[in-house]
């Protein structure tokens, strides 16, 4: 969390000076607190509705008025500490929400305990055989010829080096549109149970049915149709940019860009040794049309590989965006030497919660390659499809016939 | 009627936590500061939280202690306003235009008679604000709906007022106390949210898990209670595709009670997992955990 450069100084005077100077220290943190005059008068208004003079009350009852989601909920009471108690510690010890989380910040601000058992935080535990498994060397190393990129990845696992901007290549970007529409009609996610109206359907529209028949003497001549409406796939396209997938990343970055250009319903990730979700920079990119690139893609792009990793944190901190309608494509050679407990915890997630798992490999076409890798053999009991794509027409055929499990 | 008339207690946040926990709910200081609150500012309450740990629980006892209706909308994918908020009477609305075509009437004479009040069905949206007492709305798994749905709603929540085209915009005639729950399946819109108290019901602790077991089955031993929270808790902390909840706790100590058990052992485990794991995978994941867990209530 970031607090701006001029923080406003508790006390203020009066109780709406006080609160008004806390709402303005939110809205500068990192969480998007998003607090207008509303807030203000609500939070006042519980204010006047419990003990002023409880500490807990006040930061329980401000708690519920301010924060509106999990992730300001989590970091709540530390922003409350920070500015009405900046020398006092906190009074009690509350768990913590994630079940789960790498690298995730408790209540308290600090790292959170490792749980037993739990394979996210038992990677912070140097002993754990999760965290161990990270040294793992991967077993796939027939062919030489992709054994750079694989100890290019094992020995820069740490953070990605400074990322330059990414352009997306405009070469073929007609045919890979082409490509994206194709593959977004074929998906067959049978119907919806909404019903809506329809010049012919299998169900009778009283109600317009009825407003017609005023005009023919109640007599229903012109009936009113309705019908349930195709569902409309989602899509989660989590890219690894990582430096051994670099003459990969521009084709696959491609395709998620007219991906997102063909379907709203598009949601991209990156990551490398950290996750960052670009869909918005996408949308940018879009518009500005000429160039489109990226920028500010920090950990995520460029770096070392952690996939298992990375997968938990999507499936747990976007868990929202994985649904009955959602395929979920995860483009990455599978080199990664962390622990493949990790990534079977993320996968089995992401895999019970979404329509489809694809995994695009690109190493899948090269001579010699087998997915013998902990990574590969760990994920291929999840996957609905294991593929390679170069070109824009195996891209168009990622969900030619794919089956659906919801 | 305030709160203070039905209850004194109501007022404050430890007799909100006194009259629960009367009716066998134990609420924390969050959801007893809440509850205050959906009373005092009169906001609906977005309830987040994992399957299971008493979200709704808490709705219908918020409507005891009121002594109010509890309303209840159970959300899903295809909910629209039709089952929602209110549906026309065709059947009755059809025969009333037969029965008046020979009077002469116009058009526009018998479009607002059907289009009236008496042929309108109340559905649970539109109950909960033509009710004489405020009653408790519970639209549960709000996650589940659409966004249409979600964007539906949000008028009702602001300003506790549909628009019927046919019949104009209903005020409420007192405010209901609102909660919303959802499993975070989906992410629900900043709008929806903008318009909640919210809060994140996790799952309880081991002492208040061992009171909301002591609490719901009097007569249970007290060392068997203890048990089943240590084994539960441990299983929440495992990679689980479904996670026990306190609904499964309070099943499973009601189960070895009606089995007359008074501990629990490897033997007793393995005849009721089916009572807290629920999915096939799990079964099997317990089997590595198995020495552990015989450790736990040894």
């Amino acid at each position: 969390m970031s607090t701006s450069a001029t923080p406003l100084q508790f006390p203020h005077g009066s109780l709406p000076e006080n609160l008004i100077a806390f709402i303005e220290h939110l809205r500068q943190t990192t969480q998007r607190f998003n607090l207008g005059p509303g807030e203000v008068q609500d939070a006042l208004e519980a204010l006047g509705a419990i003990n002023l003079g409880s500490l807990q009350e006040v930061r329980q009852a401000l708690k519920l008025v301010l924060c509106s989601n999990l992730e300001q909920e989590r970091v709540f009471d530390d922003l409350f500490f920070q500015f009405f108690l900046p020398s006092r510690k906190r009074i009690e010890a509350l768990p913590n929400v994630y079940k789960a989380n790498p690298g995730s910040q408790g209540e308290t601000g600090q790292k959170s305990q490792p749980a037993r058992n739990n394979p996210s935080e038992a990677l912070s535990d140097p002993q754990s055989p999760l965290a161990q498994g990270k040294t793992r060397l991967a077993e796939d190393s027939d062919a030489s010829n992709w054994a750079a990129p694989l100890l290019k990845a094992m020995f820069s696992r740490t953070a990605g080096s400074e990322t330059p901007e990414v352009e997306i290549p405009q070469q073929d970007l007609d045919a890979m549109l082409l490509a994206a529409t194709q593959l977004v009609n074929q998906v067959r996610l049978g119907r919806s149970r909404r019903w809506v109206s329809t010049p012919k359907g299998t169900r009778y529209h009283f109600r317009r049915t009825l407003r017609k028949a005023l005009h023919t003497g109640g007599e229903p001549i012109n009936p009113a149709w309705q019908h349930h409406p195709k569902r409309q796939p989602r899509f989660v396209f989590v890219l690894d940019g990582s430096r051994s997938m670099q003459s990969y990343s521009d084709r696959l970055l491609q395709f998620a860009y007219a991906l997102r250009m063909r379907c709203n319903r598009v949601e991209v990730f990156a990551f490398s040794t950290g996750l960052k979700r670009i869909t918005q920079q996408l949308e940018k990119a879009r518009s500005l049309s000429e160039r489109p690139r990226l920028s500010q893609l920090g950990q995520a792009w460029g770096g070392g590989t952690k996939i298992g990793e990375n997968l938990l944190l999507l499936e747990q901190k976007y868990g929202g965006l994985l649904r009955g309608d959602t395929l979920v494509f995860v483009a990455s050679d599978g080199l990664d030497t962390g622990a493949p407990e990790v990534l079977d915890y993320a996968l089995r997630q992401i895999y019970h919660r979404s329509a489809a798992l694809i995994w695009l490999n690109p190493l899948l076409d090269s001579e010699g390659y087998n997915p013998h890798a902990n990574c590969m053999k760990t994920a291929l009991p999840y996957l609905d499809r294991f593929c390679a794509a170069h070109t824009p027409e195996d891209y168009a055929r990622l969900t030619y016939r794919l089956k659906l499990r919801h | 009627m305030s709160q203070a008339e039905i209850n004194p207690l109501l007022t404050t946040v430890e007799g909100i936590q006194a009259v629960l926990r009367e009716r066998n709910y134990i609420a924390d200081l969050s959801m007893a500061t809440a509850l205050r609150l959906v009373m005092a500012l009169r906001k609906p309450l977005l309830v987040e939280g994992p399957a299971g740990v008493g979200k709704t629980q808490v709705a219908k006892t918020l409507a005891e202690v009121l002594d109010t209706r509890l309303i209840r909308l159970q959300c899903y994918e295809g909910l629209d306003t039709a089952q929602a908020l209110y549906e026309w009477n065709y059947p009755k609305q059809m025969l009333h235009i037969r029965l008046t075509e020979q009077t002469g009437a116009s058009v526009a004479q018998r479009e607002a008679q059907i289009f009236s009040e008496a042929y309108l069905l109340r559905r649970p949206l539109l109950e909960a604000i033509s009710q004489d007492k405020p009653p408790v709305l519970l639209i549960d798994e709000i996650d589940r709906t659409d966004e249409e749905f979600e964007a539906f709603l949000l008028e009702l929540l602001a300003e506790f007022q549909v628009t019927i085209p046919e019949l104009g915009t209903l005020k409420a005639t007192h405010r209901p106390h609102v909660i919303l729950t959802s499993n975070r399946s989906r992410e629900l819109s900043d709008a929806l949210r903008r318009r909640c108290l919210y809060l994140w019901q996790n799952y309880p602790s081991f002492e208040k898990e061992v009171e909301i077991i002591r609490t719901r089955l009097p007569g249970i031993n007290v060392r068997l209670a203890q048990k089943i929270a240590t084994v539960v808790a441990h299983l929440r902390e495992l990679p689980l595709n479904k996670a026990p909840g306190v609904a499964e706790s309070l099943d499973w100590a009601e189960a070895l009670v009606s089995l007359h058990k008074e501990s629990l052992d490897m033997h007793v485990l393995e005849q009721t997992w089916g009572v807290i794991l629920k999915d096939k995978d799990d079964l099997t994941l317990i089997e590595a955990h198995k020495q552990r867990i015989a450790e736990l209530v040894a």
